[in-house]
Parts: structure tokens; sequence; C-alpha cells
């Protein structure tokens, strides 16, 4: 055989078997690297896809190789053939340019899944010009419901949500509003000067009122001063009361 | 079974050893060959994304379910800021829905923009610090546990002009919508609320007064990624905005104080109407995609730019 010599395959007068798990090795070496990267370039990890590109699979596919490479300089040695130092080096660099992915790979492993927000279910009341008297909605999620026109009188709203509802030239007299979720309601026209607890009104934002609305004189400056409340300009209100879902006011 | 795999082996080994004169060189070559293209391909391959253009149509027609996510929006009462500007600041935590990494740092190349409508008649340009050079850094309250860099240096940034959006956005038809980039991230600079030249380098930080930066930490958020700053000061975006000087001279001597004048809305909106907070890319045919938007809060609130 050309090439032989001290070196060469054929001057090992008694060649070592070759172990059935190093074939295996290679094997599984090989269609493992082969496989990540496949399946990392044709998976549905988003976010992986989105964080790789070109150099991020040449940087895989170097290493992938260079692995190999060592893997048959190891075996072509323990089979008494010599390769070269600057062989073994560059394989060595090659195989160590691996930790170039490892950057991006760790960020989407390591990456927590965002808090998931539900929006709740709710009851929309439709009580339009309605005569509400001695009723308790306290801890109700009444989100969406339409109170325009009507008259609350005795009424435990404490701890309700009245997100996005419409309660427009309504009028409210000795109402609890303590701990009320106001998000996004309209209150343009709307007395509330028989309102009590409105300074612990849990929330205020994107409360859309207008020069008629009335509030009980020592907290009228709630709605200047107060983060949340935005006064009819002339133009529709955009308004957000569960991320994700913008919605408007009409002016 | 391991005899024919050891047979298979010996040939193969057989084979490398009759080749072996050009075999380790070849690979050898091949790997080192690789290596270089992959550092020229790092180097080179990158290219920067498009910036938004100077006027452009949104495709997207709807301002809810899109792919970025934006919640618990707050801003500051604040109307001071440097050459008529008013300087405003806004936190909020943001979602990444989409399969792309988006841009939320500072500057123009940021994917988030403060939406505005200012009359028709107004083409606002909007200057504001470079992100360098850096001559001081200095601890300026907000964000209290780290340095700010300080520059002199002073850009001219065009907004973008949204066309045909303002149905969409909720503007009267006498104005136009514009797209604002918020300010560098973490360069603050020092100006002179009277509108005095200021001395050079430090003397600027004696006689001065220091903007508010942009303090975000994490400047993209991959698919399915979050941020929020809870810290004081971190997860903010800070814009300038643009006002007539008239209007502008009323807060030159609030910049000291912790709160700022309650204006009414209908004093201030015969300027400018805040919109709300996008997230905009620019696709490979030039197309300009609202990723996610966030109607503005009330521009009517005691909330100090230094509890933000």
């Amino acid at each position: 055989m050309p090439g032989g010599g001290n070196h060469g395959f054929e001057a090992s007068s008694q060649p070592a078997p070759t172990p059935w798990w190093e074939v295996a090795y290679g094997v599984i070496l090989l269609t493992s690297t082969v496989g990540l990267s496949l399946i990392a370039a044709a998976s549905n990890l988003t976010a992986l896809r989105a964080v790789t590109n070109v150099g991020w699979y040449c940087w895989l596919l170097l290493c992938s190789l260079s692995a190999v490479g060592i893997f048959l300089a190891f075996l072509v040695e323990r089979r008494g053939l010599h390769v070269p130092l600057y062989c073994s080096l560059v394989l060595w660099i090659g195989a160590f340019c691996g930790i170039f992915t490892f950057d991006d790979a760790w960020k989407v492993i390591t990456e927590p899944a965002p808090e998931q927000r539900d929006i709740p279910e709710s009851a929309h009341l439709d009580l339009r010009n309605q005569l509400i008297r001695d009723t308790s909605f306290a801890e109700r999620n009444l989100r969406g419901s339409n109170f325009s026109g009507a008259t609350l009188t005795r009424v435990d709203l404490s701890g309700a949500n009245l997100s996005e509802s419409d309660l427009r030239e309504a009028t409210f007299n000795n109402v609890d509003f303590s701990g009320t979720d106001l998000c996004g309601v309209d209150l343009r026209g709307a007395d509330m000067r028989g309102g009590r607890g409105l300074r612990a009104v849990q929330d205020w934002s994107y409360v859309f009122y207008d020069n008629r609305t009335r509030l009980p004189g020592p907290v009228s400056y709630l709605l200047m001063t107060r983060p949340g409340p935005i006064p009819d300009n002339g133009h529709d209100l955009l308004y957000m009361c569960k991320a994700n879902l913008v919605r408007r006011l009409r002016s | 079974m391991i005899d024919r795999d050891d047979s298979r082996v010996k040939t193969v080994l057989g084979a490398m050893d009759e080749h072996r004169r050009w075999l380790f060189p070849f690979l050898t070559a091949f790997i080192v060959a690789m290596l270089i293209g992959v550092l020229l391909l790092d180097v080179t391959g990158s290219p920067p994304k498009p910036l938004l253009p100077r006027e452009f149509r949104l495709i997207e027609g709807r301002l809810s379910n899109l792919p970025v996510e934006f919640s618990d929006i707050r801003s500051c009462s604040c109307w001071h800021g440097p050459r008529d500007e008013a300087q405003r600041k806004y936190k909020f935590r943001i979602v990444n829905h989409s399969d792309r990494v988006v841009d939320i740092g500072g500057g123009v190349k940021s994917a988030i923009r403060l939406i505005v409508a200012y009359p028709k008649d107004r083409r606002p340009t909007i200057t504001m610090p470079a992100a360098g050079p850096i001559f001081a850094e200095v601890q300026l309250g907000s964000p209290a546990d780290e340095l700010t860099p300080i520059t002199e240096r002073i850009i001219n940034v065009k907004p973008s002009l949204i066309r045909e959006s303002n149905e969409l956005f909720g503007a009267p038809e006498d104005y136009r919508i514009w797209a604002l980039p918020p300010s560098p991230n973490k360069v603050a600079e020092f100006f002179s609320p009277t509108g005095t030249a200021l001395g050079p380098g430090p003397a600027s930080i004696e006689a001065g007064n220091p903007t508010y930066p942009t303090v975000v930490d994490q400047t993209e958020v991959l698919p399915g990624e979050e941020y929020a700053g809870h810290k004081l000061g971190h997860g903010t975006w800070s814009f300038y905005i643009p006002i007539p000087h008239r209007f502008a001279s009323r807060f030159r001597d609030f910049s000291h104080f912790e709160f700022e004048p309650i204006l009414p809305r209908q004093d201030y909106e015969r300027h400018v109407i805040f919109i709300g907070v996008a997230a905009m890319e620019v696709s490979d045919n030039g197309e300009v995609h609202l990723l996610g938007f966030a109607p503005a809060p009330s521009e009517n609130a005691l909330v100090s730019p230094r509890t933000l």
C-alpha cells in the first residue's frame, strides 16, 4: 500500500480491532450534528429561527465538521496513522468555534415565557335609562355594561369591574365606588356628586369626561390631576384596558 | 456484525492512508477557508435594518391584536426641554409575540415611536443628543444606580409622516400624524433652560440642566420575550417633542421643579396631540408595518419624570 512506512496503516503488525462503540460513536456524532442543524433550520422554533442567521448556521456547520474530523483523526491515530499537528490544531480550532453559537442558543433556551393575561369573562348588563335602587354589584365583573341615562340610588359598586362601561348621563346617589375599576369608562355628562369612595377608585385610566361631568366638590380635582381621566376635546379617545386591545370612544 | 464494521473501517483507513499526502492538507485548508468565510460573513453579512422612511402609509388598518404587545404604559407631566422641545418620558412593558427580533433601544434605529399629531401646517424637526462622543458620566438621579454618559453633540432628526391615518388614530382632519423616535439609549445632554449658550464640556454640567435619557437595559426583544424596567429610571423611553417657541417659553422656569403645570387638554392640543406609543418595522420591500400600539395615557397627571 502506498504511503506505508512507520506511520502507515499496514505498518502495524497487530492492528487493533475496531470496537463497535467507536463506530457507533462516530455514527451518532455525525447524525446528531447534522440532524440538529437540520432541525434548527426547519423547525418551528420561531425564537431560534429569529436569532439565527446564515452566520450562525455556518458556525454550527464548521463546528460539526471539525468535530467529525477530530473523531476521524482519533480513529486514525488508534490505527497507527499519524495526523499532522497543524491539521489537528485547525480541527480543534474549528470545533472550538461552536462557542459562537452558544450565546444566541442560550438566550432562547433560558427565555422565560411571557406572562399570559387572560381576559376575564364579564356580564354585559344593559341598564340604559333604568332606575336602580338598593342593589349590590360589589365585586361583580360588569365590564362593558351600559348604564347610560340610568339613575342609581343606594347601589354598592365597591370592588366591581366597570371598565369600558357606558355611564354617560348616568346619575349616582349614595353609590359606593371604592375599589371600582373605571378604566375606559365613558363618564361624559355623568353626575357623580352622590358617589362615595371616589378617592379609592382602583383605576381611573382612560376615563373619558367632559365639562358636564360632575364629581363631589372635594374630589373634583381628580379629573384634572389624577393620572387617568382624559377630557373630551373634540376627537376620538383611543384607550386600552387590556393589553393589545385598543378601543375607541367617539367624540 | 463487528467484523463487517471492522473491515469497513479498515477500508476507509486504507483509503485515507493512500491519499494522506493531500488529504490532511486539503482538510486543513477546507476548515481554514470555512473559518475565514464565516468570519467575513459575520463582519459583512448582517446588513443594517432599513430606517423608517420620511413619509409612509401604514399597511395595517387596526390597532389591536398586533404582534408586539404594550401594557402598563405611563408618562410624565413634563413640558420643559432644550431648543423649544418638550421632553416626554414613557415607561411601559413590551412583549414580542412576533417571529422577529425587535429593536427597542433608543435612537432612529429603534422600532419604538411616539405617535403624535401636529397641525397640518407644521413640519417638525427634532434635535437630540447624539450617541457620542461622551465627555463625562454623571449621576442624574433617574436612573439612580448608574452613571449617565453626557454628550455635547446634537443631531437633527426628521420625524416620519404617516399618511392617511387620521381616522385610524382618531386625530382631527386638520392635523397630520407623525412618528417621533426616542432619544439615543443611555445618553443625556446638559442644556440651558433660557436658551443661552453653555460653556464647553464640564462647564455645561455646572451651568445647565440635564435632559432625561432613554434607559433601556435590553435593546432587543426576541420572539416570545418581554421587557420592562422595574427599577427607577430603567425601562424608560424619552422623546423630544418640538413645540412652538411661545408655547415652550412658558415652561422655562419649571426645569428645576419636581412637578410641572397641568395644562388643560384644549390648551396644548392646539399645538400637539399625543396619540400613543408604537412599534414599527420596515419590511424588505419597503412597506412599513405597525407591530404594536398603545394609546397615550392621560397627559393631565401629576407624575414627575424623576419618579418614572
